[in-house]
């Protein structure tokens, strides 16, 4: 997006560059004569000089700074602001631990409704969806842990959808650990999105949707 | 108006009309030269207004994944570069997070074989919703070449993205760049 808008001003400026160099060529070059021309060129010139005077006061002033960077600065009578760089975005107020786990889990959830509404939304391509739902079902079941079952696989054109139970989340993570973590021995090099759907005492379910290699997942996270 | 922009600015600008003037003293030239200055500079300024919102790294701030590969990568100091030196070794190059979103990731590297692959990774804090890339081979390539993974969803700035790269023999990462 920033690229866009960053090339799209650049061509701008070239465009605008381009018409002001060819309008400027048009006219016939001619020495500043009259009075008038010659009163702006004193004024521009006193302007000139203006900034050359305001620039070396900023080179002596960033050369002050330099030379008492270490020296102590008292110390300030309340804790100073944490340090921000200049492109971080203004933070909204704090909010609490769990307030922040209920944003994460919100967010999550709505990411795994949109890839749902993908997957439901797409057609099925016959060959590719069987043969891949086959051969997932097999490389996901190898890779199960103990205690944890594949509810069902689906293909369908470009995204494939697992649904897998676990006795807990350590078995879950161990279960996405040994089947995709490993980016020399993963069973998917298509793109993957993993998560646990619900939560219970006893068991948790998760889903796994896997885009077909050469394709991209939706863009569900905003 | 003049007066509203930072000194740097009009430094920068004013540089290249006293040379104008100085050097020839040419109404219709001037004016040219005014007007590219300013184009410049307002480019200029533009450009990196947008490269401030992103951030990168070398990639020798990253780890080898497994503790017993870690002689495996060799370091070139005058590029951050991380070459690996074993048959085949994880390096994982960790990249903050600031704000949601979709988040891609953008690596430089080249291989001398074929082989090498790297990817995105990301998980939220609990390890319970966990997403990868499209795998990306490492191209085999005399110079570095720039590739992007695929986009990942995070869900808040307290998930983990990093970029995670097998390597084989020769394989160099260089430097990762990213919007946080």
């Amino acid at each position: 997006m920033n690229r866009g808008i960053i090339g799209g001003t650049f061509a701008l400026a070239v465009c605008a560059a381009s018409a002001l160099f060819w309008y400027s060529s048009q006219k016939p070059v001619q020495a500043p004569s009259s009075k008038s021309d010659e009163a702006a060129i004193r004024e521009l010139r006193r302007e000139v000089g203006e900034l050359k005077e305001a620039r070396a006061t900023d080179l002596l002033v960033a050369a002050q700074l330099a030379n008492v960077g270490r020296a102590p600065v008292p110390a300030p009578s309340s804790p100073p602001d944490p340090v921000r760089e200049p492109s971080e975005a203004a933070q909204s107020p704090a909010l609490s631990d769990a307030e922040q786990e209920q944003a994460a889990a919100k967010a999550e959830a709505g990411i795994l409704s949109g890839l749902e509404r993908a997957f439901a939304s797409e057609g099925r391509d016959g060959r590719w969806s069987g043969t891949t739902a086959n051969e997932l079902s097999r490389s996901v079941r190898e890779a199960l842990p103990a205690g944890s079952n594949v509810s069902s696989v689906d293909c369908k054109s470009r995204i494939c959808r697992l649904e897998t139970t676990h006795e807990n989340v350590e078995a879950f993570r161990e279960f996405n650990t040994a089947a995709f973590a490993r980016t020399g021995q993963t069973l998917w090099r298509g793109a993957v999105y993993s998560a646990v759907r619900e939560q219970s005492g006893s068991s948790i379910v998760a889903l796994t949707y896997l885009a077909k290699e050469g394709e991209v997942l939706p863009d569900t996270a905003n | 108006m003049l007066s509203m922009l930072p000194n740097w600015w009009r430094a920068a600008t004013a540089v290249a009309v006293d040379v104008e003037f100085n050097s020839r003293g040419n109404g219709g030239n001037m004016k040219k030269k005014l007007v590219f200055s300013a184009l410049l500079a307002f480019t200029s300024s533009v450009v990196v207004a947008g490269i401030a919102s992103a951030r990168s790294v070398a990639a020798v701030d990253g780890n080898p994944v497994v503790g017993a590969q870690s002689n495996c990568f060799n370091i070139d100091n005058s590029s951050g570069a991380v070459i690996n030196t074993c048959a085949s070794a994880e390096y994982i190059v960790p990249a903050d997070v600031d704000t949601v979103g979709a988040k891609s990731i953008q690596f430089t590297s080249r291989a001398t074989a074929a082989g090498a692959l790297c990817r995105a990774v990301k998980n939220n804090r609990q390890g319970t919703a966990f997403a990868v890339s499209a795998v990306l081979p490492v191209p085999v390539a005399a110079v570095p070449v720039i590739q992007a993974t695929g986009a990942l969803p995070v869900a808040t700035p307290s998930d983990v993205l990093m970029l995670d790269c097998s390597l084989n023999a020769g394989a160099r990462l260089h430097s990762l760049f990213w919007t946080p």
